[in-house]
């Protein structure tokens, strides 16, 4: 009897490669069609993808400038975080913090703000990701930068994903929000510095990156968990609207070294009060998922 | 009634155990792929069956070099990929590329590139379904 009851549910459940027979699906045509949509719409919610922290923060780190501990999101505030959505939210700023301290080398740091992750993550009973096992592999690997790079997004990527095929699709949102807004704020610090030009740029072609945020957020139909992080992206993006972005057209090359080269695309720019104001937002929300 | 509950642990373990399986692949199969690379912590990985096609819109930050690994299960036929611009025009194609799963580029400034994934209809009275994962990595 319980080998009936495995066979046959092993035959409805999905597993990473399996096949069915066409005769086992139903042939109702309006049924199809409307799981190919709903397909569709799931598939939406998981494919989705923003420029990871580090990319930024290997940029501050390009362009000279040096590491400064003050601009971070406290550890010591981390208990202080109740509450599904400022939890998932301070969890994606640490991890940008995390980022910035590893792209600085700066192992204690790292361990650190590892160590207040994994806090969130346990309190938010998010089980993939952030560990033990991975705490204690980044303490192994604390003289190495690559490994410490490499475990590090490694773990929030394993997270986005238990997150994703858990339904917590909407945390993974917030997650990777926080992400940003924090990569933003501290981009947004060294951009004011002067040769901050590089930096600037790159803040300003966050107008795309936000575009794509909000389109993600527009997928999820009405979720209260969203609507504030949602109300403070609209906010950011009415600032960032004011960024102008001239596109050419796109150019495939092979360069000498056989790589394809892609080029042209668009150049994004903005003006001292723009950024100025952007600061402004971008701080005032910051300090209210923080505090 | 001890023995019900037990098979009916097992069967919800096993579901859990399952829907853990693109995770478990992507870990193990995919990200190997990403050596020298450091990944972006986005998790792009999905049970999709024969026919089925998805997109995924990514900015590239100018002046770096990226990764793009797009692999499926075994199970399934040879996963197509290709890399648009927003206008959709054609950049890459992974239909007549030696290497079918990894793409390596430039960026000579930031833009907003497609991946449309796509996993061909084989047409056979089999329906195979299995995990098909994208991920990017970048170096300077």
């Amino acid at each position: 009897m319980v080998v009936v009851i495995l066979a046959g549910y092993m035959n409805l459940t999905s597993c990473s490669g399996c096949q069915k027979t066409k005769q086992d699906q139903p042939a109702m045509d309006n049924k199809k069609d409307s799981m190919d949509q709903a397909r569709v719409e799931q598939l939406k919610k998981i494919f989705f993808n923003i420029p990871s922290p580090v990319e930024m923060a290997s940029l501050i780190k390009k362009e000279g400038f040096s590491y400064d501990k003050k601009l971070l999101n406290k550890v010591e505030s981390v208990d202080t975080y109740v509450g599904e959505a400022k939890q998932a939210v301070n969890l994606g700023i640490y991890g940008a913090d995390l980022s910035y301290a590893s792209i600085f080398d700066q192992k204690q740091e790292c361990m650190k703000y590892f160590a207040a992750a994994k806090k969130l993550a346990t309190a938010m009973s998010i089980d993939g990701g952030i560990n033990d096992s991975i705490v204690a592999k980044l303490a192994e690997q604390q003289e190495n930068r690559d490994s410490i790079l490499k475990i590090v997004t490694g773990a929030y990527a394993d997270l986005n994903g238990y997150l994703k095929e858990n339904n917590r699709v909407e945390v993974s949102a917030l997650v990777i929000s926080g992400g940003w807004l924090e990569a933003l704020y501290l981009s947004l610090t060294y951009a004011e510095k002067s040769n901050g030009a590089a930096i600037k740029t790159r803040v300003a072609e966050q107008k795309m990156v936000l575009e794509n945020l909000l389109n993600y957020y527009s997928s999820f139909a009405d979720r209260p968990v969203l609507n504030d992080m949602k109300n403070d992206l609209l906010a950011i993006q009415k600032v960032l609207n004011q960024v102008e972005i001239t596109s050419q057209k796109t150019t495939v090359t092979k360069a000498d070294d056989g790589m394809m080269v892609i080029g042209n695309g668009g150049k994004a720019s903005m003006k001292d009060d723009t950024m100025k104001a952007l600061m402004d937002v971008v701080k005032q929300i910051r300090t209210k998922y923080i505090s | 009634m001890k023995k019900f509950a037990i098979v009916i642990f097992a069967l919800l373990a096993f579901g859990i155990t399952t829907q853990a399986q693109c995770r478990a692949f992507t870990k193990n199969r995919v990200l190997p792929n990403l050596s020298g690379y450091i990944q972006n912590e986005n998790y792009n990985a999905a049970l999709f069956m024969e026919g089925d096609e998805s997109e995924v819109l990514m900015t590239f930050y100018g002046g770096k070099n990226y990764r793009l690994v797009v692999m499926g299960h075994p199970v399934l036929p040879d996963v197509e990929f290709e890399v648009l611009d927003t206008n959709d025009e054609l950049l890459y194609s992974n239909k007549n590329a030696e290497n079918k799963t990894v793409f390596d580029f430039r960026m000579v400034n930031t833009q907003q590139l497609k991946v449309r994934v796509k996993v061909p209809d084989t047409g056979g009275t089999l329906v195979h379904q299995g995990c098909v994962t994208i991920v990017a990595g970048h170096k300077e």
